[in-house]
């Protein structure tokens, strides 16, 4: 599995990413704190799926992911959220949501869907 | 009123009187001879009747010019004590009694309009700061959630660890090497450290936003000598939702600037104006200029005389200069009505200026940008 973070805050960014590998070690894990060099990151190397914060600077998470998707379909968009889920919905429908704070089992087990899903 | 009467009555009739004498010709009334007695009196009352009617109808003026200049001064606003527009005459008490209770009256209503007016305005700021922290709500919920995030992920991962640090202790023993032990419970161990520093600055961070949330709630009806850089430090926390992808301020803040007199809850709720505006004012920026381009929203405390100064400075779109004059009135707004109130920048001059002795205004230029200053005076007594 190929992941990619992108997350602003440098903090969550690295405790993800750090927990992450700690749960599931045989996974590679990008990082990125913003959608600009999240967008340069998967230019240089395609991942399976993308986790975003929504409330990023330059364009929102949603924006991020549809752009991705928009440009390599084989890749998996996943919101994570701290805003008011409903309003996020109504921003982005159909988008997988999680919601902060929520669990590192959860994150890894919604990242498994979307790739089985598919 | 009857006097007056009467008096236009003699006035008017002596004259007729005279007059039906000179005109007919006929001694009058019937029966009665033409005598010099009748020319004397009829001499008199000619006399007599301009004076009486002139001393009768001069208090009437009087009266009139009394009246009007106590109404103007009800006009003018100013609600004189008891009116006597007469006090020789009783006839003029009724009309006295009656102004006198309309002056009453009004009176009343003033002061219970007074008092409402007082009560509402402090209502107003009460409820305007609840509004302040409402708007920022949806902004510190998402800023908590962050650290929250990291703490509930490391606590779950946490114990995941120790579960597998077990698991593999358990195997050394199985397999009977005890001597891999320490080397495995030292690993564990720097990695369970590793968790817990993060979850330590993601409680810290936490603990830094609610403290600045209570401060918010703080009524604080008593001007307290309050640290204006820690009070800002606590606007900027509880705004970093708002302005963390627009504008990360500046803050030059003078070390040893003294603690100001002031009501800490008005002044933040100030600053969190000012600080609210400058960043829509910057993200209403056509361009957006690289993160990586000078400040363009700066704070700044200092000293200048007896005054603390506290200076809101932004590069945004500067506020055209026909709509400066109603910048601190109530309920003018540029944003959208469901947004802002127009009362913030208004609550803010009467705090400052009504409540705190100092002053608060600002230079603006379109396309160059808005600085803020608020002096407030150091000396208490002021």
């Amino acid at each position: 599995m190929r992941l990619l973070l992108v997350e602003d805050c440098p903090m969550l960014l690295e405790c993800l990413r750090s927990n992450i590998k700690r749960l599931v070690p045989g996974w590679t894990i990008y990082t990125a704190e913003s959608p600009h060099a999240a967008l340069n990151r998967i230019r240089h190397t395609p991942v399976d799926v993308v986790l975003a914060d929504y409330g990023l600077p330059e364009m929102n998470g949603g924006r991020l992911l549809d752009a991705i998707e928009n440009e390599f379909p084989a890749t998996h968009g996943i919101l994570l959220t701290g805003e008011d889920e409903a309003a996020i919905c109504r921003a982005t429908p159909g988008r997988r949501i999680l919601r902060k704070p929520c669990a590192t089992r959860d994150l890894i087990n919604a990242i498994l869907n979307a790739v089985n899903v598919s | 009123m009857r006097q007056f009467v009467v008096g236009m009555l003699l006035v008017s009739a002596i004259p007729a009187l005279t007059a039906l004498h000179l005109l007919g010709g006929r001694p009058w009334p019937p029966g009665v001879a033409w005598s010099s007695t009748h020319g004397i009196v009829l001499l008199l009352g000619l006399v007599a009747a301009p004076v009486l009617g002139a001393v009768l109808l001069a208090r009437y003026p009087l009266l009139v010019y009394r009246l009007r200049r106590c109404l103007d001064g009800v006009a003018r606003g100013d609600l004189p004590g008891r009116v006597e527009l007469d006090p020789s005459e009783t006839d003029t008490a009724d009309l006295e009694d009656t102004l006198n209770i309309i002056l009453n009256r009004l009176r009343s209503r003033l002061e219970h309009a007074t008092n409402r007016n007082q009560l509402l305005q402090e209502e107003i700021i009460r409820s305007s700061r609840v509004r302040a922290i409402g708007t920022l709500a949806a902004g510190i919920a998402h800023e908590l959630n962050t650290p929250l995030q990291i703490v509930r992920s490391n606590a779950e991962v946490e114990k995941a660890v120790a579960g597998e640090c077990l698991g593999v202790v358990r195997q050394a023993l199985d397999a009977g090497n005890p001597s891999d032990i320490p080397a495995i419970l030292e690993r564990w161990s720097a990695d369970a450290a590793d968790i817990r520093s993060g979850t330590q600055q993601a409680i810290f961070r936490m603990a830094a936003i609610i403290r600045a949330m209570q401060s918010f709630g703080d009524k604080g009806g008593v001007k307290t000598p309050t640290d204006l850089n820690a009070t800002i430090r606590e606007v900027v926390t509880i705004t970093r939702y708002e302005w963390k992808h627009v504008a990360p301020p500046d803050l030059q803040l003078d070390k040893n600037l003294p603690f100001v007199p002031c009501l800490a809850g008005e002044l933040r709720q100030g600053l969190t104006t000012l600080i609210l505006n400058a960043v829509r004012a910057i993200a209403a920026l056509p361009d957006t200029t690289p993160a990586s381009a000078a400040p363009r929203l700066r704070i700044s405390t200092f000293c200048r005389n007896d005054m603390a100064l506290i200076q809101v400075q932004d590069h945004g779109i500067g506020i055209p200069a026909n709509l400066h004059d109603r910048v601190f009135d109530p309920f003018f707004t540029t944003q959208d009505p469901t947004c802002g109130s127009g009362l913030n920048l208004a609550l803010l001059h009467a705090s400052i200026v009504d409540r705190h002795g100092g002053s608060v205004h600002f230079q603006s230029e379109v396309g160059v940008g808005t600085l803020f200053t608020i002096e407030l005076p150091l000396d208490p007594t002021r």
